[in-house]
């Protein structure tokens, strides 16, 4: 079965080229252009991975990851950041509390080493 | 004082987030520039807060030298009367982040220290994710330039914005 790799960035262009770049790989692909729906989403429709930004209006990448983690029925959801925010110290520490599966700094500049790690974590 | 002790042992290029108590955030403001100059050569001050003149008044009450000091005044110019000096800069609104950007790239590369007074009058002017994103790329900046930088932030803001501010800290420290 296809896995399938859900894209969360509130700007529509960086969520379709990262969703281009997931298709070539095989994978199907699916964006969201809001943190507030993926909960929601992830407890109808299962996702291999979800790859969140970080600096979204409404819900922050890791208030969404707060969220997965809560609640019983997505807790477990492999889910990878995709975003400018270049952590300092204390903030790794407290990103790592919610387990994300990688830290994909934007912007992709070097796409074979992206394409390599997106395949390592969902094959 | 304990925020200077801390941030002096941290490496040149990191970044101090201070949470301050609503009433104690000019006090520490203040405190900390009369006491920096023991650690630093040059402090860069970005003011969204309160007025270059505030900060004139009470150097001069304390006889604190100015010129070690640059300031980046981001009120005075839209709400209230700018005092001419050679160590301040006015930026015509604190909604201008482009040209606070561009003015902390001139500032910033001979200072020791950035001071960023404060990120929720920021965050009330520009919204929290524009201000986040903001400071990411200044931290970054900072980063790049091996320049320390400490941004204030009042307890009573948002716990969301200081849980995200916190993310491109090296130090979180509450006073």
């Amino acid at each position: 079965m296809v896995k399938k790799v859900l894209i969360v960035d509130d700007e529509k262009d960086i969520a379709d080229s990262v969703k281009l770049v997931v298709e070539k790989l095989g994978y199907h692909a699916k964006t969201l252009n809001t943190g507030t729906s993926v909960v929601d989403l992830l407890k109808k429709e299962k996702f291999d991975l979800v790859m969140l930004d970080m600096l979204m209006p409404e819900m922050t990448g890791r208030q969404v990851l707060e969220n997965i983690r809560k609640e019983p029925k997505t807790k477990n959801q492999k889910v990878a950041f995709l975003t400018v925010v270049q952590l300092g110290q204390a903030g790794e520490q407290s990103v790592k509390k919610l387990k994300p599966a990688a830290y994909f700094q934007k912007p992709i500049t070097d796409l074979a080493e992206f394409r390599k790690q997106l395949k390592k974590l969902l094959d | 004082m304990e925020v200077l002790k801390l941030i002096s042992t941290l490496g040149k290029n990191k970044n101090l987030v201070l949470v301050c108590k609503n009433k104690k955030t000019e006090n520490v403001t203040m405190e900390l520039c009369k006491h920096s100059l023991k650690k630093f050569k040059k402090v860069c001050i970005v003011t969204s807060n309160r007025p270059y003149s505030d900060f004139l008044e009470y150097f001069k009450k304390n006889k604190i030298d100015v010129s070690r000091f640059r300031f980046i005044d981001c009120i005075s110019a839209n709400y209230m009367q700018k005092v001419p000096s050679p160590n301040c800069t006015y930026i015509s609104s604190p909604r201008a982040l482009t040209e606070l950007s561009i003015e902390l790239g001139r500032e910033s590369i001979d200072a020791d220290l950035v001071i960023l007074d404060n990120v929720s009058s920021l965050s009330f002017y520009n919204g929290e994710v524009l201000t986040l994103r903001f400071l990411n790329s200044l931290t970054m900046k900072f980063r790049k330039i091996k320049t320390k930088s400490l941004f204030l932030i009042t307890s009573g803001t948002n716990k969301e914005t200081l849980a995200n501010l916190g993310l491109f800290a090296d130090k979180i420290l509450a006073v």
